[in-house]
């Protein structure tokens, strides 16, 4: 049993809770698991936004759904490189929390410093904070906003993110940083998932094990592949693109 | 789940939260001397070493102040991104948020993996406003500041996720009614000057959108007259939040007569912002407050830059912590012709005039003292420019004797200057 001090802030129990509901939140800390102690708490995780051809959907989301989201997205950290003591900043709006979520808890599990931020041109200033005072690995999920945000108060890009090893920029900020001679991932949203694109000719990855992508006439939908709380069903998305194989596994390519 | 307090220590009596507090800052002080190089310089600059603290007085008597500019000007002498608050390990550092500030860089806060401490909400707060296991809950946060935590999730209940922005409103409102929500964290002024713009256009029943929830928590700055006469009008039960001193936050209780500051939490004390003398229960300073139980980046002796009113009397809700009704901040004060005019002395008048009501508004502040009250203020529809200006700035002159230069745009434009909850109610330009 962990001897640290308690203080009442953490798993719903108070700071004079009994030895025995200490012990059953032993290792219970940043949604680890559905509350051990508490009674009633909620099978759910949480209820997410994902963003369809039709507009945005409710869809919840179970602790059992979430865990299998965070193994997905462990494999992209490593794909991305992010280890042990690496600095990996976030960029998105709170909606897409269950979308980043597995990140941010993959990156936490292994020992990464994280900090979060969001696309708009006004927070673009704390982005450009953290990218100067920090070496800065990965920035995850930069837009065209930020950008913006960025270069209106006078930054040029290439310096700003001259440091930074590894972006994953949405839409039109990937040209854009391209044309500011970087090198940046593509990041797509596609409803419930992300896709990363490491831009390397091979497609974009997505998490085929839990989910199916179809290009009908060349506006993707999505299906879950696996049971999950929510079932979508070639649930049409606001993009077009293609499924193709590559490196024995399917991969999207995207028609932009 | 039946119980009326969270925590037992809520309604502690006050020697044995002093026993806490002594027990807890003995510790702090060996600790943040051994590791903190901002508090360790301040300290040996006095002359005192953690061993001259001997009682809660002795340190409320000797110990330094720290505000925002020195950990700013240690930051900028050393390179150190945390200007020297750091106190453990970089390794044990999982997640940097900020403020929100929009001066110049922020304030940066530290939290560790397990995070025991350091956070800024707490789950009696959140039990006392409401939120219960098995509950859904409007879960609209900004991304800033310890977003690596699951409050909510920790508690039992469901989040469901929104983007802290007017364009998710709609969203919202369909899902109050889909899931029957019973808490929302949290609301602020753009999003119901999004709602209260949603309701003149299509006629929304936002009665009965709110009628399932215990608690809405409202933060990001002060709540104006015409926002609350809003949520009485909805039937929104809100609770108020702010700022502890950069060292977590304090909310207002079922009573809603003052926030509460958690002195197990923290050591909660108010100034005089001259001369460094305590304040008794019952006057008005600055807040300055020194984290207990934050073993990371903790605030040591804090001068919060808050004015506010305290008291340590028992609150109508039993809990015996001390209280606190902030009044402004030191830095939002303006010197027109020698005259002091804060955010809230035109606030009123500004929301008295019924193109203006929202109360966007901003003081247009160079510097301290000027030689003109200039105003930026947010309108709504399509009204005569000049009309408007000359009544806003009428309506302002009664309420604070000063006649104001007033400078007119669309509240959808006068939003852009600022976060997503809030405009800063003072710039330079």
């Amino acid at each position: 049993m962990s001897t640290a001090p308690h203080y009442g802030l953490i798993g719903g129990a108070p700071s004079d809770a009994s030895a025995e509901t200490l012990r059953a939140l032993e290792g219970y800390n940043r949604g680890h698991r559905k509350n051990p102690v508490v009674a009633c708490a909620s099978d759910m995780w949480a209820v997410g936004c994902a963003e369809t051809a039709e507009g945005p959907v409710d869809y919840p989301v179970s602790w059992t759904d979430i865990e299998s989201d965070e193994a997905w997205a462990k494999e992209m950290l490593d794909l991305a490189g992010v280890g042990r003591g690496d600095f990996a900043f976030f960029s998105y709006i709170y909606s897409r929390s269950a979308h980043t979520w597995p990140w941010l808890k993959m990156g936490f599990e292994r020992g990464a410093r994280l900090a979060t931020g969001m696309p708009t041109q006004w927070d673009a200033y704390r982005l450009e904070m953290y990218c100067r005072l920090f070496a800065v690995k990965l920035v995850f999920g930069l837009t065209p906003e930020a950008l913006d945000g960025l270069e209106g108060a006078g930054h040029r890009l290439s310096e700003v993110f001259g440091k930074v090893e590894r972006i994953i920029a949405v839409g039109e900020a990937w040209r854009r940083l391209r044309e500011a001679g970087l090198a940046p991932w593509k990041l797509h949203w596609l409803g419930p998932i992300v896709a990363i694109d490491p831009c390397d000719g091979a497609g974009a990855r997505f998490d085929y094990k839990q989910w199916t992508l179809e290009g009908d006439g060349g506006r993707l939908t999505i299906s879950n592949a696996l049971p999950r709380a929510c079932a979508f069903t070639r649930t049409p998305l606001a993009a077009k693109g293609r499924i193709g194989v590559a490196d024995g596994e399917p991969r999207l390519f995207m028609e932009e | 789940m039946d119980r009326r307090y969270f925590d037992s220590v809520e309604t502690a009596p006050r020697h044995e939260i002093e026993a806490r507090q002594w027990a807890r800052l003995r510790e702090q002080v060996q600790h943040t001397f051994a590791r903190s190089p901002l508090v360790r310089r301040e300290w040996e600059k006095a002359g005192l070493s953690p061993d001259d603290i001997r009682s809660i007085d002795d340190f409320k008597a000797r110990a330094p102040f720290i505000d925002k500019a020195a950990i700013q000007a240690f930051r900028a002498e050393t390179g150190d991104p945390m200007g020297g608050v750091l106190a453990g390990d970089l390794s044990e550092v999982a997640l940097y948020g900020t403020s929100s500030g929009t001066t110049g860089d922020p304030t940066m806060f530290a939290e560790s993996w397990t995070a025991r401490g350091e956070m800024i909400f707490t789950p009696r707060d959140i039990w006392e406003t409401g939120l219960r296991p098995g509950d859904h809950l409007i879960d609209v946060q900004m991304v800033i500041r310890s977003i690596g935590r699951l409050y909510f999730q920790d508690m039992g209940a469901t989040p469901i996720f929104f983007h802290h922005d007017a364009s998710d409103v709609a969203r919202m409102l369909s899902a109050c009614v889909r899931y029957r929500p019973t808490w929302m964290f949290h609301i602020s002024s753009p999003l119901i000057y999004a709602l209260e713009r949603m309701e003149a256009e299509t006629k929304v029943d936002l009665r009965d959108a709110f009628s399932s929830f215990r608690g809405v928590i409202y933060g990001g700055e002060p709540m104006g007259r015409h926002n609350r006469d809003l949520m009485e009008r909805w039937g929104v039960p809100v609770f108020e939040f702010t700022s502890l001193g950069d060292c977590g936050t304090a909310w207002e209780c079922q009573a809603r007569d003052g926030f509460h500051a958690w002195e197990d939490l923290v050591l909660f004390e108010v100034i005089d912002p001259v001369s460094g003398a305590p304040v008794e229960s019952g006057g008005r300073g600055e807040m300055v407050c020194t984290a207990l139980v934050d073993k990371v980046d903790p605030l040591i002796r804090y001068r919060s830059g808050d004015l506010v009113r305290w008291t340590n009397e028992k609150c109508a809700c039993g809990r015996t912590h001390a209280r606190y009704w902030p009044l402004g901040r030191v830095g939002d004060e303006t010197l027109v012709n020698g005259r002091s005019v804060m955010p809230t002395d035109v606030w009123t008048a500004i929301e008295s005039v019924p193109e203006t009501a929202a109360g966007l508004f901003q003081i247009i502040r160079p510097q301290r003292d000027l030689s003109e009250l200039k105003l930026r203020v947010g309108y709504d529809g399509q009204p005569e420019l000049n009309d408007l200006a000359a009544r806003v700035a009428k309506a302002v002159e009664a309420a604070t004797g000063i006649r104001p230069n007033v400078e007119l745009m669309p509240n959808t434009e006068i939003l852009k200057f600022g976060p997503p909850h809030k405009i800063p109610r003072t710039t330079r330009q």
